[in-house]
């Protein structure tokens, strides 16, 4: 295979190393756990599959999960820049296909938001995360300086933010459309957005969230459930009632693995939205403690990646996808605990779940590709080079370009500020390793890019 | 997080803002810091609250019924026992034509169709109970109709296979099966035993949690009865109240049968009565009320025996003394004179005469001897006046009035005297009674000889002797001038050829709400004993309002006879001599 050989060059020039460990560790565990609390949560499951059923399942998403992880840590993730637009206006027309076309969408508990082909159904808004990552990390990566601009950054990323989040609200879901935007916020923000416009942002988004949650009927009470959670238990309040007895039946150390008596039919959506809640009840304040660590754990190595990413689109990618996963699962466990009002998305890698889980699964795998690529600490921090080269013996895996004196950072951050991202990120890395063939090949990819994004924006 | 913090702003310079980063992870960091305090709130501080409410909403408790104790009588006839039933219930919305089914039901559980008809066309219900306690029988052809809405469900049901017989003291048993009046009432404690639980925690749809402990504490059930009450005293006293009281077309009456030697009651029968398998039907409730305990009469002349024996034992009168009751009255100033029956005046009578012709101013005269505080004193020590402790629901005092407390008149010591302006219950007179002849012994009376617990262990009541009211010699005496009253005075229609037979009789007027006595209203009756030599039987008849005849002697008498020959007959007692042919 071609990118296969391209990476074993790449290797060879020791320009890809290993993944990021620490994250590749924390997935297995979130996966793993994920999947012993979906069958002991799906147990007394009435649907006539069984807890077993369910297990299987879930196994074969995380087979299809892992599978995609693998391929995506190895495909270089410079790659997908070329996918960012037909990704895009493909999410569109699905989004659009579900919510226009009757007949087309799979209705649940009042919201259209699967497709049923076949033997699988999925939801097309999950798709519409790591749409909304590639395409925003490449946009603002070509973009560079234009982010800063009101009409051609602010108000293009409005338009983009608000045709998908509008037809993700069309669906209706509300929790999805919270994410998307988070994730989207996310990169702007990290992209250099002018705070200015990040707050003009911040508040016209909040009064849209406002008007939109207190348009619909069911999405105003929900909000009431959140400010009087004791109010009306025996509907609307039931599934966090339940949560809420769950979460302090558990009490500090829980009632032990599997022991959860919630689970049997009072707590709906247990193996789902609401597995939190289970973890809570069967392994307590620690559970879940250790659950919150996880996620901090990944939120800490993915923002470490995002800020080590050799280029603007590796660390907007990095940004999106990290931002994706910890916010969902923030999100998710908020609105179990209260600390936020319920909308009802998943717990990335623990809930039970098709899509969601193989879509994660993929993003981490495009996010530990993009671990491969981060620089180290010592190409980091030049300071230290420099006294390397006084050093009595240099670390014998320095690349001899370290070892040259470093042009002063300003003079060609003056130099090539008023280039395009690319070729300015081209000029800063060409100083030491312009010669190698792997980056001609970037630097390729990278025009590529710029003239498509040239093109539709 | 130090190395995101040091490398913010020294990374490679990619093109985005690292302080941003950091940002965004401080964010998160206080968006988990939130939950970490939500949780804390939930998992800590109100976990115990949560645990609790969770537990009592999956917390399913059942009650587990014991099975309820049976009834035997001395001869170990059941006189009450258990039978699963059936509760026929509808749910009416299934059923299509209504009047059809009220039609096919209504002949199968005793109603009219018009009657199960308008129990269908409540309005509001869901369901309505149309039968209880149905019979295997009739369950089975209802259920052979196949009529959609029909429910049938098994209930425990209490069957009382004599029926009528023994009622009043029997009580009977509600559809719930908890115990009302009688030995049902008094021992439902001891017969009902006590329910078990089974809890169970259940899941949001109703069902068992099967992987959750159970916990079950297993019913223990009622125990058995064993009565003093014999089936054939009970059969041969109710034969013949029934008679009697249909010969004389009176209101009611009650019989009772005590064993003077124990106080253990052999029979206790009233009129009217009840069948306790269908107490539903009852529309009267004081039917329940057993006569024997719960209504109080004025004894009259039956009364006599009591004052009798009082003044023999306190030595104040022998049975020879004579006394002379001229000029036929005795006067209370304020109140009309008192009189002997009919005004007659007996001139000298010694203390036998005054018993064998109920003399009243006799009666006055020995009370008089006795004294006044001494007589009333003596009146309680025979129980008159308070509940003889008998193992029955719904037991009446009776009223003696106290001198000087509240409705005390001076005249009530003489009319005392004769058993006027005095209430009884007829097992209190007839325990005193029973008392007289048994060698002075107040017995505490009782039904239930025997418990026999679920666990194989029994109780035996061993009979409690509350007091010595009299001396032996004075019970002696007394045996004989009460046979006197049946051998020479109004007692002749109690004899039993061959036995000796001891009897006082009574009339006596029945007291009107209003005040003064209700005119032709009468309650006739007579208090025996038999053998004489040594008594083995106390028997009281009472008839309330007899029509044909209003005196004890001829109304009670000859039923009182019949009560003792046909026991004689059943316990195969020998005659005292032999019968004169």
């Amino acid at each position: 295979m071609k990118w296969m050989n391209r990476h074993s060059s790449l290797r060879a020039r020791a320009l890809v190393h290993e993944p990021d460990g620490w994250l590749l560790a924390l997935l297995t565990a979130l996966v793993t756990f994920g999947t012993l609390m979906v069958y002991s949560a799906s147990f007394p499951d009435g649907t006539g599959e069984g807890a077993l059923g369910v297990l299987l399942r879930q196994l074969l998403f995380v087979a299809v999960g892992a599978t995609g992880l693998l391929i995506a840590m190895r495909i270089d993730y410079h790659r997908y820049a070329a996918l960012a637009f037909p990704a895009m206006v493909a999410a569109l027309l699905l989004l659009a296909a579900l919510v226009l076309i009757p007949g087309l969408g799979t209705s649940a508990y009042g919201a259209k938001r699967w497709i049923d082909i076949g033997p699988v159904t999925f939801q097309p808004s999950e798709l519409a995360k790591p749409v909304i990552v590639l395409y925003m990390a490449t946009w603002m990566a070509g973009k560079r300086e234009r982010v800063r601009s009101f009409s051609l950054g602010l108000v293009q990323f409005a338009v983009i933010m608000g045709l998908l989040i509008g037809l993700v609200m069309l669906e209706p879901d509300l929790g999805t459309s919270i994410l998307i935007a988070t994730i989207g916020v996310a990169i702007f923000l990290v992209a250099g957005a002018e705070l200015v416009h990040f707050g003009i942002l911040a508040i016209s988004g909040s009064v849209a969230f406002l008007t939109l949650a207190l348009s619909a009927s069911y999405r105003r009470d929900r909000l009431l459930v959140f400010l009087n959670p004791d109010g009306d238990i025996q509907n609307l309040g039931w599934q966090l009632y339940q949560a809420r007895l769950a979460l302090g039946s558990g009490g500090l150390f829980g009632v032990g693995l599997g022991a959860s008596t919630q689970k049997f039919a009072w707590l709906p959506a247990a193996h789902n939205d609401a597995i939190f809640a289970v973890v809570g009840e069967e392994l307590g304040l620690l559970g879940c403690t250790v659950l919150l660590g996880l996620f901090v754990a990944v939120a800490y190595r993915g923002y470490r990646i995002a800020m080590r990413a050799p280029d603007a689109l590796g660390a907007l990618i990095a940004v999106g996808i990290t931002t994706w996963i910890v916010f969902q699962a923030a999100f998710n466990i908020g609105g179990v605990t209260l600390a936020i009002p319920f909308t009802g998305i998943p717990l990335p890698f623990i809930s039970a779940g098709g899509t969601s889980l193989v879509v994660a699964m993929c993003a981490m795998g495009v996010l530990l590709n993009i671990s491969r690529q981060t620089l180290s600490d010592a190409e980091l921090h030049p300071v230290v080079s420099r006294q390397a080269v006084t050093a009595p013996a240099p670390a014998p895996n320095m690349v001899v370009a370290r070892q040259a004196p470093p042009q002063p950072a300003a003079a060609w951050r003056q130099d090539t500020d008023s280039l395009p991202l690319v070729t300015h990120v081209a000029a800063r890395e060409a100083i030491p390793r312009s010669h190698t063939g792997a980056r001609r090949v970037l630097h390729r990819r990278h025009r590529v890019e710029r003239q498509r994004d040239d093109r539709w924006t | 997080m130090s190395s995101i913090v040091r490398g913010a702003g020294s990374g490679p310079d990619n093109g985005i803002a690292n302080n941003r980063v950091v940002v965004l992870f401080f964010v998160f960091l206080l968006f988990i810091a939130l939950i970490g305090y939500r949780i804390t709130a939930v998992q800590v501080v109100r976990s115990g609250e949560l645990e609790e409410v969770a537990r009592a909403e999956r917390t399913d408790s059942e009650s587990v019924p014991a099975r309820r104790g049976e009834i035997f009588d001395a001869r170990g006839q059941r006189l009450a026992t258990n039978m699963p039933a059936t509760r026929l219930s509808a749910v009416l919305a299934e059923i299509q034509d209504k009047a059809a089914f009220a039609a096919a039901i209504a002949p199968l559980i005793d109603r009219s169709a018009e009657d199960v008809l308008a129990a269908l066309e409540q309005p509001g219900a869901a369901w309505v109970v149309l039968a209880r306690r149905l019979n295997p029988e009739v369950t089975e052809r209802i259920r052979a109709l196949g009529l959609a809405g029909v429910f049938l469900d098994p209930e425990p049901s209490r069957v009382y296979p004599f029926g009528e017989l023994a009622s009043h003291v029997l009580g009977f048993t509600t559809y719930d099966m908890a115990g009302a009046y009688g030995l049902e009432g008094e021992y439902d404690a001891v017969v009902g035993g006590s329910a078990g639980t089974l809890v169970a925690e259940l899941d949001g749809s109703g069902n068992i949690i099967g992987i959750s402990p159970s916990r079950f504490a297993p019913p223990i059930d009622g125990s058995d009865l064993v009565l003093t009450i014999d089936s054939a005293v009970q059969y041969i006293i109710e034969d013949v109240l029934e008679k009697t009281i249909a010969a004389q077309g009176a209101e009611g009456g009650t019989i009772i049968v005590q064993d003077p030697r124990t106080g253990a009651i052999l029979g206790m029968a009233s009129r009217p009565a009840y069948d306790p398998n269908a107490f539903v039907a009852v529309d009267d409730a004081s039917v329940f009320l057993n006569p024997a305990i719960s209504f109080v009469y004025e004894p009259g002349s039956t009364f006599k025996s009591i004052v009798m024996a009082i003044g023999l034992d306190d030595g104040v009168v022998t049975p020879d003394t004579i006394h002379n009751d001229a000029p036929g009255y005795v006067e209370v100033p304020g109140f009309p004179p008192i009189t002997n029956n009919n005004g007659r005046v007996w001139g000298d009578e010694t203390m036998w005469n005054v018993l064998e012709h109920s003399t009243n101013l006799g009666a006055i005269f020995v009370a008089e001897r006795i004294g006044r505080d001494r007589f009333y004193q003596r009146l309680t020590d025979f129980g008159i006046g308070m509940p003889t402790g008998v193992d029955l629901q719904g037991e009446e005092a009776g009223i003696l009035t106290l001198p000087f407390t509240d409705g005390w008149n001076d005249v009530l010591f003489y009319t005392n005297a004769f058993g006027q302006g005095v209430a009884v219950t007829p097992l209190q007179l007839t325990n005193a009674v029973s008392a007289i002849v048994n060698g002075g012994r107040l017995m505490q009376p009782y039904v239930v000889a025997q418990v026999r617990h679920a666990d194989g262990t029994t109780e035996s009541h061993q009979p409690v002797v509350v007091r010595n009211v009299i001396s032996e010699r004075t019970s002696e005496q007394m045996r004989l001038m009460l046979e006197s009253v049946v051998v020479n005075g109004t007692g002749t229609y109690a004899a039993v050829a061959g036995y000796r037979i001891g009897a006082k009789t009574g009339t006596a007027q029945v007291p009107s709400p209003d005040g003064g006595y209700i005119e032709d209203a009468t309650i006739a009756s007579i208090v025996g004993f038999a053998p004489v030599e040594d008594p083995r039987f106390t028997v009281l008849v009472k008839i309330d309002w007899p029509k044909e005849s209003p005196w004890g002697e001829t109304v009670g008498g000859p039923a009182l006879a019949e009560v003792f020959a046909r026991l004689f007959d059943l316990y195969g007692i020998a005659p005292s001599r032999p019968v004169e042919e």
